[in-house]
């Protein structure tokens, strides 16, 4: 039993941490301008599968990561003109996403490849990256010596994400239209677009998410093949208190609780379907415990109004 | 400042016609193989040398060089030489060096666009569903705004 708790349970934990990290950044945007974004799990589905599409029909990854941002951009622009410009509510919008996540992918595949589940394997995924000098040293070579190179760029947009939001003027205007969007339009800042903004950068970031499931850390689009990892995401933006550092902190949890169950099946004498149910105990825990205790943007999940 | 994200835009469509070229190129090496194969398929087998069926069996087999049958016997199993392997490995490096940036200048090409165009006439006079979509496909937004100029 104590023999899974090694280092390679930690790197296991970083890697399955990385589409959690994506997605949850990407609802922290959205949160913080005060639209919830509870499609962030539709919009992964979107991302793998647009992403798995594209890398096989032009044989590259990165045209399939570059498809998975836009398309992930477009569908959370839809639930951005719903529940911005239309005044949907939020909830609804984001659950009519993930259930069209259901359904589109399916449809498409089925047309393009014959079949509702799967897309075909891609020759070429992204590229693991060698940390030169780490992957020299004994145990670092095993925490941090070689993983997908979207694991670098979603540890990397920890710190973007902090400064865009706490340390430039946009993302001072996109808190503003969170806590006090009337006070944000006096002071001449268009809530609208701030909130479109934010909607579509928490898109962008959903779709890499999932595009890193189906390009880098597997080879095609199975079906449901983020399995709830938004909902997770959002469990960790929530556990973080909508801040970026403690929002890495709760993606590394559940990351790493999700490796545990994976290593650990097989190893104790219980029921794999109870291993697998693990990470989402985990998550009913920590947002019974913390889900009071969160600081949520005052706007948050409320419509705004321009006046006339 | 938009001089910077016009020779982004152009860079971005240099890098993807160097990119595209790439594999364009292999199609039509494909298609020259396969008319190749067409000419053989063209040859009347039943004519061809005879005389030379003669000259393979009076051959002899045991010292024949065994580097090549190996060669041949990989290949028929699919199993590639350690130039093939070359070869694939730097078709695969040039794929990611460039996919890398393509990549990296889509995602600056997406903040410059949106920093740069945040006071003009598009940005201003259209409703900003309109203006994000166009940031999703920015190097479409660059060419709008030089046609419906770029003046605040």
């Amino acid at each position: 039993m104590w023999e899974i708790l090694d280092l390679e349970l930690v790197a296991s934990g970083l890697r399955l941490s990385t589409p959690l990290i994506l997605a949850a950044l990407g609802g922290l945007f959205s949160e913080r301008a005060g639209v919830v974004n509870i499609a962030l799990d539709g919009i992964m589905i979107f991302g793998a599968f647009g992403g798995a599409v594209i890398a096989y029909e032009t044989s590259n990854p990165w045209y399939g990561l570059i498809g998975a941002m836009m398309l992930g951009g477009m569908i959370a622009h839809i639930h951005g003109i719903a529940s911005i410009r239309y005044q949907a509510d939020q909830v609804v919008s984001g659950t009519a996403i993930n259930l069209l996540a259901i359904g589109v992918p399916a449809v498409v595949a089925n047309a393009l490849y014959n079949s509702t589940t799967v897309t075909p394997n891609i020759k070429l995924i992204l590229p693991i990256i060698k940390i030169p000098i780490i992957s020299s040293i004994p145990y670092l070579d095993v925490l941090l010596g070689k993983y997908s190179v979207l694991v670098f760029f979603a540890f990397a947009m920890v710190p973007i994400s902090w400064f865009v939001l706490y340390k430039t003027s946009f993302g001072l205007r996109l808190r503003s239209v969170g806590e006090n969007p009337e006070a944000a339009a006096t002071a001449g800042i268009n809530v609208y677009l701030m909130r479109y903004y934010a909607v579509w950068i928490s898109g962008i970031l959903a779709g890499l998410g999932g595009a890193f499931l189906s390009i880098a850390h597997g080879s095609s689009y199975v079906n449901n093949i983020s399995a709830g990892r938004g909902f997770i995401a959002l469990a960790a933006l929530i556990f973080g208190r909508y801040t970026p550092k403690l929002t890495l902190a709760g993606c590394l949890l559940f990351g790493i609780a999700d490796a545990f169950q994976i290593r650990v099946q097989g190893v104790i004498p219980i029921p794999v379907q109870f291993v697998q149910m693990i990470p989402y105990i985990l998550t009913m825990v920590v947002l019974a415990g913390l889900i009071g205790k969160a600081q949520v943007p005052a706007a948050d999940g409320i419509p705004y109004e321009q006046m006339k | 400042m938009f001089k910077l994200l016009k020779i982004t835009t152009i860079v971005f469509f240099l890098v993807l016609l160097g990119d595209v070229s790439g594999f364009v190129i292999k199609p039509m090496a494909q298609e020259t193989n396969k008319l190749e194969e067409q000419s053989l398929m063209d040859t009347n087998w039943d004519e061809e040398g005879t005389d030379e069926e003669d000259t393979v069996s009076a051959e002899s087999w045991q010292e024949e060089d065994t580097v090549e049958a190996s060669e041949e016997d990989n290949r028929a199993m699919g199993i590639l030489s350690k130039a093939d392997l070359e070869k694939v490995e730097a078709e695969e490096k040039r794929i990611h060096i460039y996919g890398f940036l393509l990549f990296a200048i889509y995602v600056l090409g997406c903040i410059l666009t949106a920093y740069m165009t945040r006071n003009k006439r598009i940005a201003t006079e259209y409703p900003p569903e309109l203006l994000i979509l166009l940031h999703t496909v920015w190097p479409l937004e660059i060419i709008i705004v030089l046609v419906m100029g770029i003046k605040k």
